[in-house]
């Protein structure tokens, strides 16, 4: 099913057949589909895992880009019979109706030490800065998966024109509210530490806090806008807390 | 009261059995890199199996007592001593104020876990009290100990002496075998790699920690240079990067990676992953689902004769 990055999906529902469901260990499942669609691809996965969520009995429900993993319990639940309920869960799947959630707005402080790779990026793509900019913030996007760190958001899925190749050296310090961009993808970093994408700004925003209410910022399944703001504006948001 | 901790050593960490059900927001199940070893040392203290405990990893610690309280070690093979006094491992002991144990380097297995009968302070978060230190949480103040920590005890009575029978003592090693079953993306190695995986013995390099530890030697190749997405991996996975070789996701491993997960240590085995040391070999053994669902049953009810319950 060909579309668009960044078009409005409408309101009927879209459907997905896995391409395989299998073992992926002893304990886990894997479901994998073609990613022709990611943006929808991704919608259907979250709808999905919430879905497994509401029926129970999985220890972990952890959707992928194209994939859907699940980990059940092996001292509860035979190999065979767990890949049966999953395979009945996951063997079509239906993104729900998206676009009508709430947009969060993520400001972004640009380039500078906020985005040391903005400008060798920009140059890269052939484009300038403030192209790559307006193009970074202007669709929403969706938050495709959690991973690689709490409260690390990989959203998407990002403009044709953005796609660019990870560092070859990753970097060995990354600012907490870095935001990275690599394939049709970009990132937030929601810790401090390594990492290898190429980074364009910051946010002055707390990704992840465990000792908050609630410690994640983003959730899978949600949509979030990029917003230029300058530094003024950044250290103003960053004392706010 | 409390244990202070003259000499933290490497890597030094409060450590339960971890979490579970948080992996999808990127939170890692951590938790005791061996849990057997960690269930024995909670036993001999008179203690639930997934009690918080000290995890000392292959350089030692030394550790001072300012209360009396029981304490055990199991794990590695490593010399002990409490005051300069020779002490045995996998044993029952009575800590006085002012008794100093000193926890040398490791001679065999990477692994020691000291449990105290007195609770030890830990910060609990997502349901467990286990330090992760990449996203500074857990344990005390969300990371490894350090020279000088002071972690705070709670008093607790002293539990009956008790010996545990050899056979549920850890079995260390420096020859490993792991049984696996083959992962989502093994179709990626080419053929000579497909079978060299699950024959031949393959080396710890010194690159080891928590999340994970490569294994250098032979070297793997995949088909092509496999771009793939990110997608979920868990403890036990074994992903092959680029450079061919293994890598073998540990307790505090990321929980997404990019690279093909070409095996799966089972969840029976995989508490001895947690002992493997620089240098040591490691060999995967190839198993089918069923059985590894019928080793782990096994394997539970063989120790649950001592715990009275399921530890892997």
């Amino acid at each position: 099913m060909p579309a668009s990055c960044g078009c409005r999906r409408d309101a009927a529902l879209t459907d997905f057949t896995a391409r395989t469901i299998r073992h992926g260990g002893d304990d886990w499942l894997i479901a994998r589909y073609d990613a022709s669609d990611p943006t929808t691809l991704s919608a259907a996965l979250q709808t999905a895992a919430s879905g497994l969520r509401d029926q129970g009995g999985w220890l972990d429900i952890v959707p992928g880009l194209a994939e859907l993993c699940v980990r059940f319990d092996l001292m509860k639940e035979k190999p065979a019979d767990a890949l049966a309920r999953f395979t009945a869960a996951a063997e079509k799947i239906s993104s729900a109706a998206a676009g009508e959630g709430t947009i969060m707005d993520i400001p972004v402080c640009y380039g500078g030490e906020y985005g040391p790779d903005l400008e060798a990026s920009a140059e890269k793509l052939g484009l300038s800065p403030d192209d790559l900019i307006a193009l970074h913030g202007g669709e929403p996007f969706l938050v495709q998966m959690m991973g690689f760190a709490p409260g690390f958001a990989y959203c998407g899925q990002t403009p044709e024109a953005l796609a660019i190749d990870r560092l070859s050296e990753p970097r060995r310090q990354v600012e907490a509210g870095s935001i990275g961009i690599a394939g049709r993808q970009t990132c937030l970093y929601s810790l401090s530490g390594p990492g290898g994408w190429p980074l364009i700004g910051r946010t002055p925003l707390k990704l992840f806090d465990a000792g908050r209410g609630e410690p994640f910022l983003l959730q899978a399944g949600q949509q979030v806008r990029f917003r230029a703001i300058d530094e003024a504006e950044f250290t103003r948001l960053a004392e706010g807390g | 009261m409390a244990l202070r901790i003259e000499k933290a050593g490497l890597a030094t960490s409060l450590q339960d059995v971890g979490r579970s059900g948080v992996a999808h927001l990127g939170v890692p199940p951590g938790g005791a890199m061996d849990c057997l070893s960690l269930a024995l040392a909670n036993w001999l203290v008179g203690k639930a199996p997934g009690a918080t405990a000290m995890e000392i990893t292959l350089t030692g610690a030394t550790i001072s007592f300012e209360a009396r309280m029981a304490f055990a070690l199991v794990g590695g093979r490593a010399d002990i001593t409490l005051n300069d006094q020779p002490v045995a491992m996998q044993e029952q002991h009575i800590a006085n104020p002012g008794d100093v144990l000193e926890i040398g380097a490791m001679q065999a297995g990477c692994r020691i876990y000291l449990a105290t009968s007195d609770d030890l302070h830990a910060d609990e978060v997502f349901g467990s009290a286990s330090t992760y230190a990449p996203g500074g949480f857990g344990g005390h103040q969300g990371r490894m100990l350090a020279d000088g920590d002071i972690i705070a005890t709670v008093g607790r009575e002293e539990p009956d002496r008790r010996t545990a029978p050899v056979k549920f003592h850890p079995f260390l090693n420096k020859g490993w075998v792991l049984r696996a079953v083959s992962g989502p993306e093994a179709d990626l190695l080419d053929d000579a790699s497909r079978e060299a995986l699950f024959t031949e013995a393959f080396r710890a390099s010194q690159r080891a920690s928590r999340q994970g530890a490569e294994l250098d030697k032979p070297v793997l190749s995949l088909r092509e240079a496999a771009r793939m997405q990110s997608g979920p991996v868990f403890p036990g996975t074994v992903q092959c990067p680029p450079s061919g070789k293994p890598y073998l996701l540990m307790a505090d491993a990321q929980t997404t990676g990019g690279y093909p997960r070409i095996a799966q240590v089972i969840r029976a085995d995989r508490h001895l992953m947690g002992q493997i040391k620089p240098g040591d070999t490691v060999r995967f053994m190839a198993i089918e689902p069923d059985e590894a669902a019928q080793i782990l049953r096994e394997k539970n009810v063989l120790y649950a004769e001592l715990f009275g319950q399921d530890i892997f």
